[in-house]
């Protein structure tokens, strides 16, 4: 009798355990949970030696690109990059817009992974308001503390990421003073084909960089 | 040497009197057509601040009147950075361990300690002045010269704000903007403010009084390229990732000193 209580009571344990877990990772994370989780993702794939060989960099870039999706908001990050242009594209050229942006971010900082160093993340402040987010954080590197702070938007209760800023360097404004540079002498259809062209030129390796 | 002082003097009188007829031109109907739709429904800046006024303040166009000079200089320092120094310094730090480079580099922060006190004292931050001092002299006598760094990672009895000032970022605590935008030769992204302070601390720097001119050239240019060694990639990363480095370059700047001048 006794066993069969004790095996019961495990048996309800797991069951509680996984329903738990299910729980927490379906919905309702806070922003913080949310970026904690996908640190955390980074951090163990960063950690695992292979991604200083050639194929293990190129698997571990391919995993973070398709985890990318689950963290960012693609689509809102770069409308607010664009910012009053975007009023005037259709919606063919936005979707080709967001497509070419991410694989530019994408092939531009996935390239420069390297082994986890111990960095350490502390998350400093959350701040909620309706449907938005900001996450302060420092990170911790060898010599310098640097600064990292995360804007976020909820979508079907997820939250998703829609700018990052590095040291008060804001990913969204700096593209946007591009963008604007760009688009004071040029049309919004040469800055589509000038992103399309670094695009194509980072992809064939051609601005690697020689470190 | 002091021919250069008056030159850069000169430059920076020149351009404070056009300041005003210049900072106009920045916000021409291009910069005016692009503000930014989509900080309107912003609720924080992005240091976490909430947004009290729309529009803030933090996203004004950086006025860059002179951007003919600049991107010539720009176009200049990118070429000697990636065809000169860069591989100098890869050069230098393949042959010299870290450590070695890191006395160095202590040395020359520890000798800019007049540059960093004048700028705690001229931002009332007496403090973190203080601090420095105390630095300077442990660092400058058993720290040898400031080659170890003694008080690296100490805690503080209360917390004390770094003291890691200069005359710009004075002027700025100041209430004083910017001014247009400024590229130099080989000292690289500026503003008419942060020029004018430069020139200020150019004359609190103690390498600037080395006899003759060519060892104090020689011993600033030592400091710059032992201090690239352990920051490259940084401008790579910068640069690899945008369509157009120049602006992103320029807005880089403009909001690291911003950051620092809120400090």
């Amino acid at each position: 009798m006794k066993r069969i209580y004790s095996i019961l009571s495990v048996l309800v344990l797991a069951v509680g355990l996984s329903l738990g877990t299910v729980g927490v990772a379906g919905a309702d994370m806070t922003p913080t949970e949310t970026l904690e989780e996908g640190i955390d993702k980074i951090v163990a794939v960063l950690k695992d030696p292979k991604v200083n060989t050639e194929s293990g960099k190129r698997e571990a870039i391919e995993e973070l690109s398709e985890m990318a999706g689950n963290y960012f908001a693609f689509d809102e990050l770069t409308k607010r990059a664009v910012g009053k242009p975007w009023l005037d594209m259709s919606e063919g050229q936005r979707t080709e817009f967001v497509q070419t942006f991410r694989k530019l971010l994408e092939l531009t900082y996935l390239q420069k992974i390297r082994q986890y160093h111990d960095e350490k993340v502390e998350f400093t402040k959350e701040l909620v308001k309706g449907n938005r987010a900001m996450v302060l954080t420092n990170v911790q590197a060898k010599d310098s503390v640097y600064s990292v702070n995360y804007k976020l938007i909820k979508r079907e209760n997820r939250w998703l990421v829609y700018d990052v800023i590095g040291e008060n360097i804001s990913l969204v404004k700096n593209y946007r003073q591009q963008f604007n540079e760009i688009l004071q002498k040029s049309s919004l259809e040469e800055l589509v084909e000038r992103l399309k062209k670094k695009v194509s030129a980072l992809e064939s390796g051609k601005v690697a960089d020689p470190e | 040497m002091r021919i250069e002082v008056l030159f850069a003097m000169l430059v920076a009188a020149l351009l404070l009197g056009a300041a005003p007829a210049m900072a106009a031109d920045g916000t021409g109907p291009a910069g005016g057509m692009q503000i930014a739709q989509f900080d309107d429904d912003e609720i924080w800046d992005d240091s976490g601040k909430l947004i009290t006024e729309k529009l803030g303040q933090e996203d004004v166009q950086i006025s860059d009147p002179l951007k003919g000079w600049n991107y010539f200089w720009y176009t200049f320092n990118d070429a000697m950075y990636h065809g000169v120094f860069k591989p100098i310094a890869q050069g230098y730090s393949f042959i010299i361990p870290e450590r070695p480079r890191t006395w160095v580099r202590n040395f020359f922060h520890n000798l800019m300690f007049p540059v960093r006190f004048v700028g705690c004292i001229m931002q009332g931050k007496f403090d973190s002045a203080g601090m420095e001092t105390s630095k300077f002299i442990i660092n400058s006598t058993i720290g040898l010269a400031g080659v170890a760094d003694l008080t690296e990672g100490r805690a503080t009895v209360r917390p004390i704000a770094t003291g890691d000032e200069d005359m710009g970022q004075s002027f700025g605590r100041w209430g004083i903007g910017n001014g247009p935008y400024l590229v130099w030769p080989f000292l690289g992204p500026s503003t008419l403010r942060d020029s004018v302070g430069s020139v200020g601390d150019y004359f609190l720097t103690p390498t600037s009084y080395l006899n003759p001119w060519y060892w104090s050239v020689a011993a600033k240019s030592y400091d710059r390229i032992n201090r690239l060694t352990f920051e490259i990639g940084r401008y790579e990363s910068l640069t690899e990732s945008s369509i157009d480095p120049y602006a992103a370059v320029r807005d880089a700047y403009i909001k690291l000193r911003a950051k620092k001048v809120s400090e």
